[in-house]
Formats: C-alpha cells, structure tokens, sequence
C-alpha cells in the first residue's frame, strides 16, 4: 500500500508525468526527486504502466473490426447499373426532404448536388411560388454536371416512357426541346415508392454530358401511363418559365426525337 | 441515407480506432470493448452528434455514458460501496504478491480492478493522451477533480503491479 514515509505525493507525481505542473513546479519536484530515489522510481513505474496500458489497449483496437460494426459502417451501396444508383440515392434523399422544414430544403438540395452529382438550382416545396427572378448565367454557373446514370437515362430514352426501377420508382422524360443558344435540352421528373410528390428537372446537353440546369419538387408522382406530361400547373412554374423564356421552336417530339437518341445528340 | 448520416459515418470510420482503444481500456478487455463500441457506433448513427460538439469529445461521451448505463445495469459490476471497495483493497495485498509485473493478462485484470471513475480518466489521459481540460469537458467534471482521480488511479495500478 502507500508508503507512510512518501514525501512526494502521488498527485504530484501524476501531474508531473502528464506534464501539468507549472514550470516551478516542475523544477521544484525534479530537485526533490533527486533526493528521493523511491518517489523517482514511483514515477518510473508510473510511467511503464501508462506505456504498457497504451500498447496493450491499442493493440487491442487494431484486431479486425468486427462485422457487426463495418456493417453498420458502410457507405452507401456502390452503383450496380448507372440508373439504378441515381435513383436509390434519390429515394432516400427525397424522403429526407419532404420530412425537412422548408428553409432547410435548399441545403438538401446541396447536398444532393454534392452526393448524387444532380445539379440543384432551386428547390421549392409543393404549391410555393418562385417570384424571383432568375438569369441564364446564374444558372449555369451553380451547376455541376449530372452523373453517368443521369446522362445515359437522358440519351436514351424517349419522351413518354416510364422507366420503372425496382418497382419503387419511376421517372420518364416529358419533352425535349432546342435551346436558344443550340444545346438540346429536356424535362424529366422521377417519383419515389408511394411519394405523391416527385420532382422535375431541365438538363442540357453540353458535349457528351447532361446537364441539369434547373430542379424543382412538383405535385403528383409519375404515373404509369406514358402520356405527354407538360411541365404545367402551379408548382412547376419555374420549369415552364424557363422553357417560355428559352426554348427555340417547337417541342421535339417523335421521329425527330427518335433520331437525335439514334445519332446520339448530333445535329442532323 | 442522407448527406449527414454519410459523413457522420466517415467521421465514426476515421475515428474507430480510438473509440475501440477506449471502449477496451473501460471494460478492461478487447471482447467487451468490442461490443461498447458497437453500441457507441449504434447510439451515434441514431442519436448524431450537435452541430457545435467536437466529434472525438462527444463520441467519448457517449461511449463513456453507454458504459455507466451497461455497468448500473450489470449488479454484479455496480460501482462498490466504501466498505465494498475496503474489504476489496485489503484483498488486494494477497493478489499483489503474485502479481509482480504488468505483463499484458495482468494490465486486464488491473483495469478491471480500479475504480469506474478512475478508470475513464486514465482511459481518457494516459490512453487516449487527451488534456485535463479535455477530460474533464468529456467527463463533465472539474480539472481538480480529474488530476486527483488520475493520481488514484495511477497509485492503485501501482499497488497492482
């Protein structure tokens, strides 16, 4: 037990290993230790066994973590097919919106930008009106472009026809039109599981890319039919907006569509 | 899973090998540690962590009151009463004789013998190299209160060894 004769406490000793002691402190015990070989070996043994717990539990913390926490770990499922990841990622995070505050929304959208790779500009909830006024350059510029699944669904797929993923989501492209400054562009909305909301979407083609240029949450899933869909109502009065104020010519529809998916995109 | 859930688990990932260090040194074996851990990891991803916590100090936190909660549900393992703990340190001196060094079963066994309160604030400073002011914010206990339970601590792992 103590030594009745300890003339160094071991309060002392221990803030003096964990080098807490004001510096005349600290000289102060080191000249009594000098005189006292028994403290100066009670801090030795101090010491090893600080040494000895750090080893022996930081061996103990670099065995194989177990399953049961790296399941817990993992990150998000890696993508099987293009349009499947985009569309689990989706899911979740559409879920999350619905449940967030309408301020908060638009940090959701950045983060969705950041995770999923689709560019947000603005996020609004069901039945909000956008008043602002919103400039081509400020859109480009806030976006990034789409992710591999997103391109390969906009090349692709015609205008009318639901993708269906997994039974749970759906998304179809509503129409393709020609920008006013030459890129082709197109609507689509995606709806999740039983979601009576979905959002909507404008993507150009820049190079070989999609583009998202503008997102918006609308009214009303995707339904099963694949019936021409204008971006209309209320709650989509951006994506009309935009189309009203940057659209060249008529909607492309049909066998022109069919052949710009055929030629990937070229001009004729 | 959303954007905050991501990097909270990025956060959990990068700091797993201190937590696990930790949780050890608190139930005194890798096992038991393990599964502390577990349940640290567990509350983490369910309860997240404030916006203005440090990640380290908080996950300690929480890993450090999962254990009080285990342990106050464990009878036998409840923190001992002062006549407890006497009879307890008197016994002590039969097992000091075998026990010359801390070879590594004996560290265990040692951790496993001090005291629930000493034991986190040497887990905290001598194992995780945290500060006082750091402990004691983990802990939520003054700075007196920590070097004071810290040189406890050391002294029984002294009469231990």
């Amino acid at each position: 037990m103590t030594d009745s004769n300890q003339t160094i406490s071991d309060d002392r000793l221990s803030a003096y290993l964990d080098g807490m002691l004001e510096e005349t402190d600290a000289r102060a015990l080191e000249a009594e230790l000098e005189k006292d070989p028994a403290a100066g070996r009670r801090l030795a043994e101090m010491a090893r066994n600080d040494r000895a717990l750090r080893q022996h539990f930081q061996a103990a913390a670099r065995r194989p973590v177990p399953d049961g926490i790296s399941a817990m770990l993992e990150p998000a499922a890696e993508p099987r097919s293009g349009a499947r990841s985009w569309f689990s990622g989706l899911a979740e995070r559409l879920t999350s919106w619905s449940a967030m505050p309408a301020p908060l929304q638009a940090v959701g959208a950045v983060a969705v930008l950041a995770v999923v790779g689709i560019g947000v500009l603005a996020m609004l909830g069901p039945g909000t009106g956008f008043n602002g006024s919103v400039g081509e350059a400020a859109l480009v510029r806030a976006l990034p472009s789409t992710n591999p699944g997103v391109s390969r669904f906009l090349d692709a797929q015609p205008s009318g026809e639901v993708q269906s993923l997994d039974g749970s989501a759906r998304a179809v492209v509503d129409m393709s039109f020609e920008h006013a400054d030459g890129r082709y562009c197109r609507q689509y909305r995606v709806s999740i599981g039983d979601t009576a909301s979905s959002f909507a979407a404008i993507a150009c083609r820049s190079g070989s890319d999609w583009q998202e240029v503008l997102m918006q949450r609308v009214d009303g899933a995707v339904g099963e039919s694949g019936m021409f869909h204008a971006a209309s109502g209320q709650a989509s009065s951006l994506l009309d907006g935009y189309i009203l104020d940057n659209a060249d010519g008529d909607i492309i529809v049909g066998e022109s569509e069919a052949g710009l998916i055929e030629r990937n995109w070229s001009r004729p | 899973m959303n954007l905050a859930e991501e990097s909270l688990k990025r956060a959990i990932s990068e700091h797993l090998e201190p937590l696990r260090r930790f949780s050890a040194a608190l139930t005194g074996n890798p096992a038991d540690g393990d599964d502390l851990a577990q349940g640290t990891v567990e509350r983490l991803l369910e309860k997240g962590v404030p916006r203005d916590a440090t990640f380290a100090a908080w996950m300690y936190r929480v890993c450090r009151n999962l254990w009080i909660d285990q342990v106050r549900k464990n009878a036998r393992m409840t923190t001992p009463g002062q006549d407890d703990l006497e009879r307890r340190m008197d016994n002590l001196d039969g097992e000091r004789a075998v026990m010359t060094m801390m070879r590594m079963g004996e560290i265990e066994t040692a951790m496993q013998k001090l005291e629930l309160d000493q034991r986190e604030v040497l887990a905290l400073v001598a194992i995780e190299e945290c500060s006082y002011r750091e402990a004691a914010e983990i802990l939520e206990i003054p700075i007196g209160t920590v070097m004071s339970r810290l040189a406890r601590a050391r002294k029984r792992l002294l009469e231990l060894s």
